[in-house]
């Protein structure tokens, strides 16, 4: 019976998706050019930016629509993330210069910081 | 050929919004709402006499004062809920004092909208320009910010002279801002009010001519004033729109009224061939906002 359900538990874990990367997309447009890719965003001071967060499995099994994602901020001094309604969009602003991450959290697990730079403003 | 009115009014919209301005009209990036300036206190061009908003501004001065207000663009969307908070997202470029903001550093600023638990529901940009040169223009006529060249009052005529300061590309720059006027004689006319702001009242007191100056950081303008005793008070040239003013008021522009705020560039005036507007280059401050900062 233990067995049965160990069993049962593996089949299980191994259906969910295991976390691959974060797809970030542009949802304003901002006055400036910025770079807001998987693996780095940089913007000036003052500039904020609307993206669309969508987390991409690194396995057969992809995310639903409403699975939990959030982004943060190592250093809000530097880097400002804020939520919107939409649960899937966040609000990036450069707040100082410097260089700093941003969290990226599935279910509420950590998975990655993605390098974040703040320029001076231009 | 039959045009659809929908089609006449997107080509309308397209001709009218200015490509250089990203926000027209002041619509949240987010589409949610609209941004409407504020007047903070008397002098800021944006709102002509009379009025305390305005849409919002293609630019800021560095170290302007000015409000925001936030309306919903649709309404039944939210009903129930109360409007967002404004906030400034980086307060080294734009300060938040009670509801005061103030432009502390050119770049680019970002205003968010945010609601009680921190979700951001629109934003925008308000992009602050340093102050390269500065231009007298007639009060009454805004927001039309033709130069003025001279001012031709009655004896006891009234005049309302306004400063706009300008960026690097004669663009009208919004903002209140600290202002020192002077008049070089003052039994040929004074100063009414508006002392310390960007726009005063002039009244003549005797024939003669005097020269306003009015001074914003290292930067100054002047215009010179004529009182003549000859000009008649109650059937002169120009009607200056005020209900207050007493006698006429003649004040000569060097552009078109087409020479409107929102157009951006000036194209009709020349501020260098028409009031005096001179940088004061024995100082070694480069503060240029007026004391603001």
């Amino acid at each position: 019976m233990n067995r049965l359900i160990a069993l049962s538990l593996l089949l299980l874990a191994a259906c969910h998706p295991t976390y691959g990367h974060v797809e970030l997309t542009l949802y304003s447009s901002p006055p400036v050019p910025v770079r807001v890719e998987s693996d780095e965003v940089e913007l000036p001071v003052g500039v904020a930016v609307a993206i669309d967060v969508e987390p991409k499995s690194g396995n057969d099994y992809e995310y639903f629509k409403d699975d939990e994602v959030t982004l943060d901020t190592e250093d809000r001094q530097i880097l400002r993330v804020d939520p919107t309604e939409n649960p899937r969009r966040f609000v990036l602003t450069g707040v100082k210069a410097g260089q700093t991450c941003v969290v990226v959290e599935v279910f509420g697990e950590r998975e990655e910081c993605i390098p974040a730079t703040v320029l001076a403003a231009q | 050929m039959r045009i659809h009115p929908i089609l006449l009014g997107l080509l309308w919209a397209a001709c009218t919004d200015d490509p250089a301005d990203p926000n027209p009209g002041g619509s949240g990036e987010l589409g949610v709402g609209i941004f409407t300036y504020l007047c903070r206190g008397e002098g800021d061009y944006t709102c002509p006499i009379g009025q305390t908003s305005a849409a919002f501004p293609r630019d800021f001065a560095l170290g302007g004062k000015f409000g925001l207000a936030y309306a919903w663009k649709t309404e039944l969307d939210h009903i129930n809920e109360p409007l967002p908070a404004l906030q400034s997202a980086a307060p080294e470029q734009l300060g938040l004092s009670a509801d005061t903001f103030t432009a502390l550093a050119v770049g680019y600023a970002a205003i968010l909208a945010a609601t009680g638990n921190s979700e951001v529901v629109d934003l925008i940009h308000a992009p602050i320009r340093a102050i390269d040169d500065l231009r007298l223009v007639d009060a009454f006529l805004l927001p039309n910010v033709a130069p003025l060249t001279d001012v031709v009052l009655p004896l006891s005529g009234l005049a309302q002279i306004q400063l706009v300061p300008l960026d690097l590309n004669d663009v009208p720059l919004a903002g209140a801002l600290e202002v020192s006027w002077t008049l070089d004689s003052d039994t040929v006319a004074h100063i009414a009010a508006g002392q310390g702001t960007g726009r005063v009242r002039i009244e003549a007191l005797a024939a003669g001519e005097a020269t306003l100056t009015a001074t914003l950081g290292d930067k100054l303008v002047a215009i010179p004033i004529t009182v003549d005793p000859s000009l008649d008070p109650t059937t002169g040239p120009t009607d200056t729109g005020d209900p207050d003013t007493i006698g006429t008021t003649t004040l000569t522009t060097g552009g078109t009224t087409d020479d409107t705020a929102t157009t951006g560039p000036s194209t009709t005036g020349d501020t260098d061939t028409t009031a005096t507007s001179t940088t004061d280059t024995s100082g070694t401050t480069a503060d240029t906002t007026g004391g603001a900062l």
